[in-house]
Parts: C-alpha cells; sequence; structure tokens
C-alpha cells in the first residue's frame, strides 16, 4: 500500500512539474508577441491616436479609426509630448486651443504617473523614513531614522537599532492629539530624495480615518484629512509634483480613482469604468490643456479624456485578442486540462495557482484515456492492481497521461 | 535494530556533520563582518534603506546552503549502500524493507534539521544585532523556502540513488531540478508569503517516495 502511495507521489510530482513547464514551454514556441497599444488624445485633432508595437513590424501608428499615420504625422498631432522634436523641424504651433505655446510652460504643466498592477502586491518591510519637508538645503536628504507604526509612532535610530524615545513620545502625542486611533491600518508614501519637496506620509488609522504626517523642521505636523472613511482605500500613490494640483491618486477596492488634491485633500473622482486595478495598467496623463488616463491589459486598452476641471471629453477602447482566445490559445487549453501559475507580471510575489480549462480540458482527458487504453491494450496492465491509474489521467489529462506511463506500476507483492 | 542503524548512518555522515557545521559557522561570522564592513562604509541607515527599499538580502550567500547539505547527506547515506549492491545485503536483515529506508532517511532528515536550525538560530541571532524585528522576520519568510528546498532535495536525492535503473534516474533528475526551481525564484523579500504552504503541502509527502524505488531494486528491476 506505502509503496503503491509512493509511486503516486512521484507521479503526482511529475504532474505538478510538467504542469508549470510545459503550457510555458508551449507558449515560448507559439505566443507571437504584441504590445499593449500606446493611446494618446491629440488636442489638434480633438481626437485619439495610437501607437502599436509588434515584433515583426516594430513601432506602427494608427488615427482613432484605424487609419496608419506616419511616425512624423503621429509626432505632429501630439505638440505637447514631441515638442522637441516640433522645434527642430521648425513647426512647434503658436497655440494650441486657447494655450499659448511655450516649451517651459508646457513642461511645468505635464505630469505623468504609471501605476501597475505589480505595486498593488508587491511586499514591503514596514519601516519608513520620515524625511524632513522644510529642509535648511536645497535638495532633501534622507534623515537618520525610520518609523514604524504599533499602538504609537516608534522611531529608530538604526545606528543603535534601539527605539529614540522623544522623538516618538513627541509624534506619538502630536498623532494623538489630531485624533489618530494607534495602530494604523496603512502607510502611504513616497520615500525618496528624488523629487523636489516632501509632501510625508498618509496613513490610515484604525477607524480608517486618513492622516497626513510630515515633519517639518523637526517638528511633527499630523492632520486629520477630509477623505471619507468608508472608502475603501485600497492604496495611496503619493507623487510630489511642481505643479501642486494633487498629493497623489488613491486607488479604493472597488476600483475607484480619486485624486487627493490640495485644496485640503478634496477628492476628485476620476470619471472611469471597468478598470481592475489586480491585472490592469493604469497611466495619467496631466498635459496645459486635458488630463489622460489610460488603462489596459491584454484583453483591451481604455482611454479616457476629459477636460481640466475633470469633466468627460471622450473615450477610445481597443479590443485585443487575448492569447487564451487565438487559436493557438484553445489548443493549449484542450490539451492541458490545467496549469500551475508561479509568476505573473502581475504581482511580485511567487505564487502556486491552479488555473482550470474547464471546457475544453475535457478534450485532452478523452484523448488521453484513448491514448492510454490503445497503448495497454497490446501491453498486460492489470488493472485491478492499477485503477487509480485511470483516476489520475481524467483528473489531469495529459499531465497524468505522460506521468503514468513514465513510471510504470511494480510488480505488486 | 534502530541504534544499530543510527550508529551506521553516524559511521558513514559523521563528516558532513563536522563539516557543514563548520561551514555554517564561518558564514555566518563571514556574514557579521561583510554586515559591519557595510555599516561603516554606508552608515546603518543607509544599510536599512538598502535592505527595505532595494530589497538587498544580506543572508543571501546561505541561499543554497540547505541544498547542498541536504544533498550531500543523502549522497553520503546511500551511495555507499548502492555501490557494490550492498544494499541487497541490507535487504536481508530482520526488518522489512519499508522500515529500514524510512529510518534511514528518518535519520538523516533529521540530522539535515539540525543543520537548517543551526543556520536559523545562528542567522536570527546576528541579525538582531544590528536589525529591528520587521526585518529579521522578513529574513525568516525570505529563507524558508531555501530551507524547504533543502529538506526536498534531501529526499529527492535519496529517491534518485535508491533508483536501480538509469532511465528512471534521468527522469527523476530532470523533475527533481524543475521542482527546486520553483523555491529559489524570489527577487526580493516575503515573496512566497501567500503560497509557500502550498509547497509545503507537495514537500509533506516526500519522505514516502524512497519506497517506491526500493521496492524496484528488490525487486530486481535494472
Amino acid at each position: 500500500m506505502l509503496t503503491k502511495l509512493s509511486r503516486y507521489i512521484i507521479i503526482l510530482l511529475i504532474i505538478i512539474v510538467a504542469a508549470v513547464y510545459l503550457p510555458n514551454f508551449y507558449w515560448m514556441i507559439f505566443q507571437k508577441s504584441v504590445g499593449s497599444p500606446s493611446i494618446y488624445y491629440s488636442p489638434l485633432k480633438d481626437d485619439f491616436v495610437y501607437r502599436q508595437w509588434n515584433r515583426l513590424t516594430g513601432s506602427k501608428y494608427y488615427d482613432s479609426v484605424g487609419n496608419t499615420i506616419t511616425d512624423r504625422e503621429f509626432r505632429i498631432t501630439l505638440p505637447f509630448f514631441y515638442y522637441n522634436d516640433l522645434a527642430k523641424w521648425g513647426i512647434l504651433p503658436d497655440s494650441v486651443k486657447a494655450f499659448e505655446f511655450d516649451k517651459k510652460k508646457v513642461k511645468a504643466e505635464m505630469q505623468m504617473l504609471r501605476i501597475n498592477s505589480k505595486d498593488f502586491h508587491d511586499p514591503l518591510i514596514q519601516l519608513w523614513p520620515l524625511i524632513e519637508s522644510q529642509s535648511k538645503y536645497s535638495r532633501l536628504s534622507m534623515p537618520d531614522e525610520f518609523f514604524r507604526i504599533t499602538d504609537r509612532i516608534e522611531f529608530i535610530d538604526p545606528d543603535s537599532n534601539k527605539v529614540i524615545e522623544d522623538m516618538s513620545e513627541m509624534f506619538t502625542n502630536a498623532m494623538k492629539e489630531a485624533g489618530f486611533k494607534f495602530p494604523d491600518k496603512f502607510i502611504f508614501g513616497n520615500p525618496t530624495t528624488r523629487k523636489s519637496f516632501d509632501e510625508g506620509y498618509f496613513i490610515v488609522d484604525n477607524e480608517n480615518n486618513t492622516y497626513h504626517l510630515k515633519k517639518i523642521k523637526g517638528k511633527p505636523f499630523c492632520k486629520k484629512t477630509s477623505i471619507p472613511n468608508d472608502l475603501d482605500i485600497k492604496r495611496i500613490f503619493i507623487q510630489e509634483n511642481s505643479r501642486k494640483e494633487f498629493y497623489g491618486l488613491l486607488f479604493t477596492n472597488s476600483n475607484d480613482v480619486y485624486l487627493i488634491t490640495y485644496e485640503n485633500y478634496k477628492l476628485i473622482k476620476l470619471p472611469i469604468q471597468n478598470y481592475d486595478s489586480d491585472k490592469m495598467k493604469f497611466i495619467f496623463i496631466a498635459d496645459p490643456l486635458f488630463r489622460t488616463i489610460n488603462f489596459s491589459d491584454n484583453e483591451k486598452s481604455i482611454s479616457v479624456v476629459t477636460d481640466k476641471n475633470y469633466n468627460f471629453v471622450d473615450k477610445f477602447e481597443i479590443i485585443s485578442t487575448p492569447k487564451e482566445n487565438t487559436i493557438a490559445g484553445k489548443i493549449e487549453r484542450s490539451l492541458f486540462l490545467f496549469d500551475i501559475n508561479t509568476q505573473s507580471s502581475n504581482t511580485q510575489y511567487i505564487n502556486f495557482n491552479i488555473n482550470i480549462n474547464y471546457l475544453f480540458g475535457l478534450i485532452g482527458i478523452a484523448l488521453s484515456l484513448i491514448i492510454f487504453f490503445i497503448i495497454k491494450r497490446k501491453k498486460q496492465f492489470n488493472y485491478k492492481e492499477n485503477w487509480f491509474d485511470i483516476v489520475i489521467i481524467t483528473l489531469t489529462g495529459v499531465y497524468g497521461l505522460v506521468a503514468v506511463l513514465i513510471i510504470k506500476p511494480g510488480y505488486w507483492d | 535494530m534502530f541504534k544499530s542503524i543510527i550508529y551506521k548512518e553516524w559511521i558513514k555522515t559523521r563528516w558532513v556533520v563536522i563539516i557543514s557545521f563548520l561551514a555554517v559557522f564561518i558564514t555566518l561570522i563571514y556574514i557579521q563582518l561583510e554586515v559591519r564592513h557595510y555599516i561603516e562604509l554606508m552608515t546603518a541607515f543607509a544599510n536599512w534603506l538598502y535592505i527595505v527599499q532595494r530589497k538587498m538580502l544580506y543572508y543571501e550567500i546561505f541561499k543554497y546552503f540547505p541544498l547542498i547539505i541536504g544533498a550531500v547527506i543523502s549522497i553520503l547515506q546511500f551511495v555507499p549502500e548502492m555501490s557494490k549492491n550492498r544494499m541487497r545485503l541490507s535487504y536481508h536483515l530482520p526488518i522489512s524493507e519499508k522500515k529500514l529506508l524510512l529510518s534511514m532517511t528518518f535519520i538523516g532528515f533529521s540530522l539535515l534539521i539540525v543543520n537548517l536550525a543551526i543556520i536559523i538560530g545562528g542567522l536570527v541571532e546576528i541579525s538582531y544585532i544590528y536589525y529591528p524585528t520587521e526585518i529579521v522576520q522578513s529574513m525568516l519568510f525570505t529563507i524558508f523556502p531555501w530551507l524547504l528546498g533543502g529538506i526536498a532535495i534531501y529526499f529527492l536525492t535519496s529517491t534518485i540513488i535508491l533508483e536501480p535503473s538509469w532511465k528512471y534516474r534521468i527522469i527523476l533528475i530532470i523533475i527533481a531540478f524543475a521542482f527546486l526551481k520553483l523555491l529559489f525564484m524570489e527577487g526580493g523579500y516575503n515573496e512566497y508569503q501567500f503560497s509557500i504552504w502550498k509547497y509545503v503541502l507537495i514537500i509533506v509527502f516526500f519522505p514516502l517516495m524512497v519506497l517506491f524505488p526500493g521496492h524496484r531494486f528488490r525487486k530486481g528491476i535494472n
């Protein structure tokens, strides 16, 4: 009995390894690499244009109806992005709509945020540096300590690996005075010195209220924001930008996206639908006239354009065939009943996710069983002793067939 | 009977015990020196920041240690048995082949666990000198799949050595390699946090794996 079980453990291991690697090998051979399109809104044409990358043809450019345009035409329609090229060609426009074209002004009014689904699923050690936000110097510099939040805020000195009591007490008191209820739920910040100024952290307390914490001249600044506590915040991405329009983007678990403005933390909801932060890339672009919000996965790319006040202007959608729905994908799904996914472009975590291809997979099972019976018809096969082999093939299809054929049953006692 | 098996396994593996203890010990000292050097060179703050934000694994030198120790223990235990078909004699002992194989692997496995415990203990001890709990915890989360890899390779190697036919051996080597690779894919810390229990669930069954090749050997399959 144990010996039989031993054989099935080896078979199970082969099935697992096959389910991880075989579908990958399959796609290495049959996948055609097509990049998802980059969509832009042209203020000259009041319409969308896009660029699509393809391994065979390279970058190709299209207008919104799908006509090919040249690289040069593409750049000309997007003066806010390619003003340097336009200037070189001597065709910089004097004005675009009401905006008088000035390179410096364009540069000052552009802002871009890219957020990948990976950014939501990335392990982070919860130790944070609190940067001095009113530094004596022109550049930001890192502080000397990290903070953590437990039932109070604690600053730790890396040199001694000990808590700095007076500083911790000062900040804990300031946070308590502001109404903060320890411990925290989330800490969101942008702790880097490669930016022109620092806005500290947005911290969600135990009652789901969001507080803004900064260090100003060594002293705590803690303020309760007006961000409602029933938003179900997933993540806040802070991006300090000299435009000072908003602190950053707030994503909720129901896939709504808000800007946290400098106007007393007032939220502006972006007019987008069908966004899924667990699967899609998200790009926010502010230019002098419009706001473009692009989000895409391998099935669709959606672009929504608003005016400067975030009123909806236009929307564009490109549907692409995901690899699962191509002929190669259909064959893959019928060949392999399931696959085991360990790494994904949507997460930094290593998984062990089993994806089952229900209906299509039945074809693979039927085929595997037929092959098994044909092979075993000629040779002696002890069905009474090894009936479980057939169960395995029925449950795992091609993988099980391969494993059972390789690791033959023994001459059981 | 079990006592004499322990004695025999000890004779075969005592050198690896001493050498691996030494190697682990020296490596632990090396890590400590290296961390101290980093801190001297770039300040403790920068060192922490490098660990937290850039995801440097200061203990990465240990990554393949459990694999090596696991494989070596298994080789020392089973290669001498398989050369000149000595295992045939063992199978004539007044103990069933299953019990014999399971006790042998149990002894080797215990030895491996002691080794892994020393690695964990040493790393925790050193880490607490320089780092706060958060970093020490993430170290434990991060090395766990490596330790699991050591356990898995021990049983896989034993199975491969005990297997009498070369055709099966080669297949098993490929499968073992492909499976072990899954435990060493991290690019930073804590990446197996949500899936590690699934890997544990698979490896829990590995100790029984040696029985099938043992059975094939006794039945005289080549």
